[in-house]
């Protein structure tokens, strides 16, 4: 099957050659159809610049793709020219990102805003029929009453209805591809958890390829197949969402899952790591996440531990995780006690 | 060191010093005008905290929690008196000091000091580590010869070098800011902090390191501390007491084991719930699905104020608040119909 989205190898400069500072590093992963893509990691870590760069929002300069390539269905978006690339985004590519409110025109009422978006992609709707269908999207993303509320305006509604109102426009035409970039941080936990729902049902009414970026590993857990593990620019770990978050490989990922409170766990149980992501301007030496690890060698400072397959479904980047029998294993000499 | 975790606080025998409280709010409300006019008395209310009583043992975390809007915020600010209560008693040491004047407020600032989300806007920019933590010595009339070893000690508590002492906020990251905030709340030995959404703009990793220095700083002090928050997860991890707040009322408050391991009033079940776990196949409960929003506090409903997303609510919901009710496990619960 051909991917959605297709990252491969892919780099992301910032600054001038030769003093330029690198916010994605190698980063290689693909979405396919209908499936849900886990991207998870701290502030700092790429994961939404790597989305960005990848369908070509990022200004440049100073921002520059100085390796790697994407792929969407198949055709290089890098070799491209932007208005064709932008058609694509505009079409194929639904938005939803963490604060609604910017991302909706505070002068238009909703209707017009949802209808607007399907109007530019398709010339020959014409306003009325758009507006009708706007009206559809509406109650589709669980909105009562929808064709009055499609004559108000952002500012009338709740944080949780104006994100109902991003997404009823990220799937106005039929995306190929979703990407919710922290879509539910802003909202409260009882209402995280309809607008969740929400894009569930509208993945699957699309059937679209869907990427969500979060920092929080059970809503990661609850909504992804698959996760993509991000530390300082570089993916870490990679692989079926529940494998990974039962079985991390990588000591990063565990360090990850073992630092966050949950509902099952005691304060005995967190354990935080020391000391904090690292700036682009320090990036450590070798494997970045060396100065933190709790099984660093001397040769994590030094090299930088490749990103391989280890068994069938898992991509480590690690000098001492080891294939086996069952999948993989980590295998070091002894943890430094923090 | 002598390190006592909330844990193994749940396991011991509690004693009478610590089953004392230090600090008691008893029908604290809290009412914003919305139409101040030149003249005449504002007619439009917002009820923020409406009749809020609990209290914070010594040694003990209570924390609040709550959705935006449930005057979780406010009833933090109330107690600190930043804002004043429109009625209510703070108990405090014995004396009430909900509507004491300026002046007299000079010692319990002393005693009840808070701590904020951002740091950044709670640090000032231009001031150095040095002159931030000695401010509030300078204040409160710390002897001079005593500055200089409290920074030490406070930057030690905090796990910061001391060599940071001269450094500005902007070179410190989130975590290491919020540090600084915490010693500078800490310097003049209070009895009670309260922490607003403390680690709420920290990364996880971050995050899990204040937790534990905020347990371990518990442990060696015997501060008392009020936690706001609403991040369930957190809450559980290092709260002995929680109180649920739902549009400026209480819904159930109990010890934190108690609360959490069986919820009584549906809010906070559905709260609970729809945290998201971390593991699929252990959570096979059945997930609870809040409909719509939180209501305006300025137009909350009538009766119970949780019965328009309550998939419980009766007749009798809509027509009488239901009273805040005790078991003989100090679990207290505010429903007609709880579990």
């Amino acid at each position: 099957m051909v991917p959605t989205l297709s990252i491969k190898d892919l780099t992301v400069s910032f600054g001038k050659p030769g003093r330029e500072l690198l916010a994605v590093n190698g980063v290689t992963y693909d979405v396919q159809p209908g499936e849900t893509l886990g991207v998870v990691g701290e502030s700092g870590s790429g994961k939404s610049v790597t989305l960005l760069a990848a369908l070509g929002l990022l200004p440049s300069p100073p921002a520059r793709i100085s390796r790697g390539s994407v792929e969407f269905q198949g055709r290089d978006l890098a070799r491209m020219d932007a208005k064709k690339v932008r058609q694509i985004r505009g079409k194929d590519v639904g938005f939803i990102f963490q604060e609604p409110l910017t991302s909706l025109n505070p002068v238009m009422t909703i209707g017009d805003q949802i209808a607007e978006a399907i109007v530019v992609h398709d010339q020959n709707i014409g306003w009325q029929k758009a507006r009708a269908r706007a009206v559809e999207l509406m109650s589709l993303v669980g909105m009562p009453d929808p064709e009055r509320l499609a004559k108000q305006y952002p500012h009338e509604f709740s944080g949780g209805m104006r994100q109902r109102i991003v997404i009823a426009i990220a799937i106005a035409n039929n995306p190929k591809l979703l990407i919710a970039d922290e879509p539910t941080t802003a909202l409260d936990v009882t209402v995280q958890a309809q607008i969740l729902d929400v894009i569930r049902e509208a993945q699957e009414k699309t059937g679209a390829a869907t990427i969500l970026v979060s920092h929080d590993l059970g809503v990661i857990a609850q909504m992804a197949s698959k996760i993509v593990v991000m530390y300082a620019g570089r993916v870490m770990e990679a692989g079926d969402a529940e494998d990974v978050l039962e079985n991390p490989l990588h000591p990063y990922t565990a360090a990850l899952i073992e630092c966050a409170p949950t509902m099952e766990s005691e304060l005995k149980d967190i354990h935080p790591i020391p000391g904090q992501s690292p700036s682009l301007m320090e990036m450590p030496s070798g494997c970045p996440f060396h100065p933190r690890c709790r099984y660093r060698q001397d040769v994590c400072a030094s090299r930088v531990p490749a990103y391989r397959a280890i068994g069938s479904d898992r991509h480590v980047a690690c000098h001492f995780v080891e294939e086996t029998a069952e999948g993989g294993r980590l295998v070091v000499p002894a943890a430094i006690d923090a | 060191m002598n390190h006592i975790s909330s844990q193994e606080k749940g396991f011991r025998v509690v004693t009478d010093e610590e089953m004392r409280e230090v600090l008691r709010v008893e029908g604290l409300t809290k009412h914003f005008a919305i139409d101040k006019r030149l003249f005449g008395q504002p007619r439009k209310w917002v009820q923020a905290v409406d009749n809020v009583t609990f209290g914070v043992r010594g040694r003990g975390t209570l924390a609040i929690v709550g959705e935006s809007g449930s005057g979780k915020t406010t009833v933090g600010r109330t107690i600190a008196r930043l804002l004043k209560p429109s009625s209510g008693r703070i108990l405090f040491d014995g004396n009430d000091i909900a509507q004491i004047d300026e002046r007299s407020l000079r010692g319990v600032r002393k005693e009840i000091q808070m701590v904020f989300q951002n740091p950044n806007a709670s640090l000032n920019p231009r001031m150095t580590v040095r002159q931030l933590l000695c401010e509030p010595l300078i204040v409160h009339q710390w002897p001079k010869e005593e500055h200089r070893p409290r920074i030490e000690e406070l930057l030690e508590t905090v796990g910061l070098p001391h060599s940071y002492v001269d450094r500005y906020p902007h070179e410190f990251s989130g975590g290491q800011r919020q540090r600084i905030a915490i010693a500078r709340a800490l310097a003049i030995r209070p009895k009670v902090i309260i922490f607003d959404e403390p680690v709420s703009a920290l990364d996880v990793s971050v995050q899990a390191q204040i937790i534990q220095l905020l347990d371990r700083i518990q442990a060696d002090t015997g501060l008392a501390s009020i936690f706001i928050s609403h991040d369930l997860s957190v809450v559980r991890a290092i709260s002995d007491d929680v109180v649920v707040l739902y549009l400026g009322k209480v819904m159930e408050a109990g010890p934190s084991r108690e609360l959490f391991g069986s919820p009584r009033h549906p809010y906070t079940q559905a709260l609970i719930s729809a945290v998201p776990k971390m593991h699929k196949r252990k959570s096979q409960d059945a997930r609870i699905v809040l409909k719509g929003d939180l209501p305006s506090p300025a137009n909350p409903p009538s009766g119970c104020r949780f019965r328009t997303r309550c998939w419980k609510a009766q007749d009798i919901c809509a027509t009488k608040a239901p009273e805040l009710e005790g078991d003989a496990k100090r679990h207290f619960v505010a429903c007609h119909f709880p579990n």
